[in-house]
C-alpha cells in the first residue's frame, strides 16, 4: 500500500516536471513587443465597472446605444442590447428563427443601420460564409459569398469592402456589390507589404471608421491600411512598434498550414474617432491573460503616436479584449466584465 | 456455484475500460495523423515538438494497452496510463489558462468536447486509475 502511495506520487510530481519544462521554454521564449519610444502614460478617472455575469463580444455602439454578441454555447446567432439604467445585457434579437434546419449561426462582424425609421441587421455568419440582412423582423436576404471572406466593413447593400486571400497567401481587397453579388479588386500598394511573409493572413485585422476614413488594422503587424468612403485605398500608416516575425507551419504530409501558436498579435481591439486612433495592444502581443495592457493613441493628422492608458492584469478574466470610444468615454471590455473610463483627458 | 470475486470484477473493468480508452484515441490518432499533427502545431507549448509527438506518443499509446493487457506486466501498464493521463491534464489546464487554443489532441469524441467537460472526464480516469492501483493484486498478475 505504502509502495503504491509513493510511486502515485513520484508519477504526479515526474508529469508535474515534464509539463512544467515545457511550459517554462515555451514561456521563456516570449519577448516583449519593441515600441519605439518611451510611452506617454495618462491616468483616467474610472467611471464605472460593470459585471457583466456572461460572456460577451463584438462589443458596438449604434445611436449611443451598446450591442453585443456572445459566442457561449446556447447563445450564438443572438444581439444583446446593454440596459444602461439597470447595468445588465439583455437578450434583443434571435436571429436563430431564420435559420434553415441544420444551418450554423455564428455572427462574425455585424452592422446595424437605420432605414426609414427601422433598424435594418447585417451580419457575416461565420457559420457558413454567408451574409445575412435582418429587416422589420424579416429575413431580407440570406448571401453566400462567391469567394471566401475574411472581413467585411459594410456601408450598404451596394457597398462594401471584403478582404480575403489567395492561396499564395497575398492579400486582396475588394468593393463587393451584395445586392448584384458582383466585386472588383481595389488598387492596392502590395510594394509597402512585399518584405511581411504570409501576408494575407499576417495582414487579417479590423475595420473601423470615422466619417472620413476606413481603417483596416492588422492583428498581427504595425500596420494600418486606409480607405476613402468611395473604398479606394489611399495609404496607410506605421504603428509604433517594431514588426514582430509571423509564421505559418505546415503539416508533413498534406502539408495542411496551420498559424504558428507563438506568433505575437499587438493588435487586439481598435477604435476611432474624428481625432484619434486608439488600439488595445499588450506588452508581449498576447491577445488573452495576466499582463500589461496598453490602450495607445494616435493622432490622425501626423499618425503619430502621442499618448497612452496603461492596464495591468492579473486575472486571466480581467484581461481587455475590446475597447469602444463614445462621446467622451472609453469602454473597455474583459471577459465579463466592461469598465468605463472618463476621456477627457486622452 | 462458484462465487464472483467483486474486487476481481472491479478491477477488470477499470483495466479493460483503460485499454479501451487507450486503443479509441490512438485509433483516432493515427487514422488521421495530419489532423493529430496540426492540433499539435497549433499548441503553443508543443508546436516545435511536433514531429517527437505526432508518431512516437501513439506508439507509447499502444505500448500502455500492451502493459495493461499482459497479466505480468499489469502494474506497470497502471502505472504507465496514469503517468500519460495525468501529465495530459495538466498540459491541457496549462495550455487552457495561457493560450487560446486548448489544445486537445486526443482524437475522436475529444477533440469536439468542452475544455471543462475534458478536463472533467480526465480527473475521473485519473481516479479510476488509482483506484485500479490499489485494487491490484500480485495474484493477477499471474
Amino acid at each position: 500500500m505504502k509502495q503504491k502511495i509513493y510511486s502515485i506520487l513520484a508519477i504526479t510530481i515526474f508529469a508535474f516536471i515534464i509539463v512544467g519544462v515545457l511550459f517554462w521554454i515555451s514561456l521563456k521564449k516570449e519577448q516583449k513587443i519593441e515600441f519605439l519610444t518611451e510611452r506617454n502614460i495618462i491616468n483616467l478617472k474610472k467611471a464605472d465597472a460593470i459585471d457583466l455575469k456572461d460572456n460577451f463580444s463584438q462589443m458596438r455602439f449604434y445611436n449611443d446605444e451598446l450591442f453585443f454578441v456572445s459566442y457561449e454555447d446556447g447563445n450564438q446567432g443572438k444581439l444583446y442590447k446593454f440596459d444602461s439604467k439597470t447595468k445588465k445585457i439583455n437578450l434583443f434579437k434571435d436571429f436563430n428563427q431564420y435559420n434553415k434546419q441544420g444551418e450554423k449561426n455564428i455572427i462574425g462582424e455585424y452592422y446595424i443601420k437605420n432605414e426609414n425609421d427601422s433598424l435594418k441587421y447585417f451580419y457575416k455568419n461565420n457559420g457558413n460564409n454567408s451574409f445575412r440582412s435582418i429587416y422589420n423582423d424579416q429575413l431580407l436576404y440570406e448571401k453566400e459569398f462567391k469567394i471566401m471572406i475574411q472581413r467585411i466593413f459594410y456601408h450598404d447593400d451596394e457597398n462594401s469592402i471584403v478582404t480575403t486571400w489567395n492561396p499564395s497567401f497575398e492579400p486582396e481587397y475588394y468593393r463587393y456589390n451584395i445586392k448584384k453579388q458582383e466585386f472588383s479588386r481595389i488598387k492596392f500598394d502590395y510594394n509597402l507589404i512585399k518584405n511581411i511573409k504570409f501576408q494575407g493572413v499576417a495582414l487579417d485585422g479590423i475595420f473601423s471608421s470615422n466619417n472620413n476614413q476606413i481603417f483596416l488594422t492588422s492583428y498581427a503587424q504595425n500596420l494600418v491600411f486606409l480607405f476613402d468612403k468611395q473604398f479606394n485605398y489611399t495609404g496607410h500608416f506605421t504603428l509604433n512598434y517594431k514588426n514582430p516575425t509571423f509564421n505559418i507551419l505546415h503539416t508533413k504530409e498534406k502539408s495542411v498550414p496551420v498559424i504558428d501558436p507563438n506568433n505575437r498579435l499587438p493588435n487586439i481591439s481598435v477604435d476611432v474617432d474624428d481625432q484619434y486612433y486608439y488600439v488595445l495592444t499588450n506588452e508581449k502581443g498576447d491577445r488573452e491573460g495576466p499582463g500589461t495592457y496598453f490602450v495607445d493613441r494616435y493622432n490622425l493628422i501626423d499618425k503619430k503616436y502621442n499618448q497612452s492608458i496603461k492596464i495591468e492584469v492579473k486575472e486571466n478574466n480581467l484581461a481587455p479584449k475590446e475597447i469602444r470610444i463614445n462621446k467622451n468615454k472609453l469602454y473597455i471590455l474583459t471577459k465579463k466584465n466592461m469598465t468605463v473610463y472618463e476621456k477627457d483627458r486622452f | 456455484m462458484k462465487k464472483i470475486d467483486s474486487k476481481l470484477l472491479v478491477f477488470e473493468l477499470i483495466r479493460y475500460a483503460l485499454i479501451i480508452l487507450f486503443l479509441y484515441t490512438t485509433y483516432h490518432k493515427v487514422m488521421d495523423i495530419d489532423d493529430f499533427e496540426k492540433n499539435i502545431l497549433r499548441s503553443k507549448i508543443i508546436s516545435e515538438y511536433s514531429f517527437y509527438i505526432k508518431y512516437p506518443l501513439p506508439i507509447v499509446e499502444i505500448v500502455v494497452v500492451l502493459l495493461l493487457f499482459i497479466n505480468k506486466t499489469l502494474l506497470y501498464g497502471l502505472y504507465a496510463s496514469l503517468f500519460l493521463m495525468i501529465s495530459f491534464t495538466i498540459y491541457l489546464i496549462a495550455l487552457n489558462n495561457f493560450s487560446m487554443f486548448y489544445g486537445c489532441s486526443c482524437g475522436g469524441v475529444f477533440n469536439d468536447m468542452s475544455y471543462f467537460n475534458h478536463v472533467l472526464i480526465n480527473f475521473v480516469t485519473i481516479a479510476i486509475n488509482i483506484v485500479g492501483i490499489f485494487l491490484f493484486e500480485s495474484k493477477y498478475a499471474k
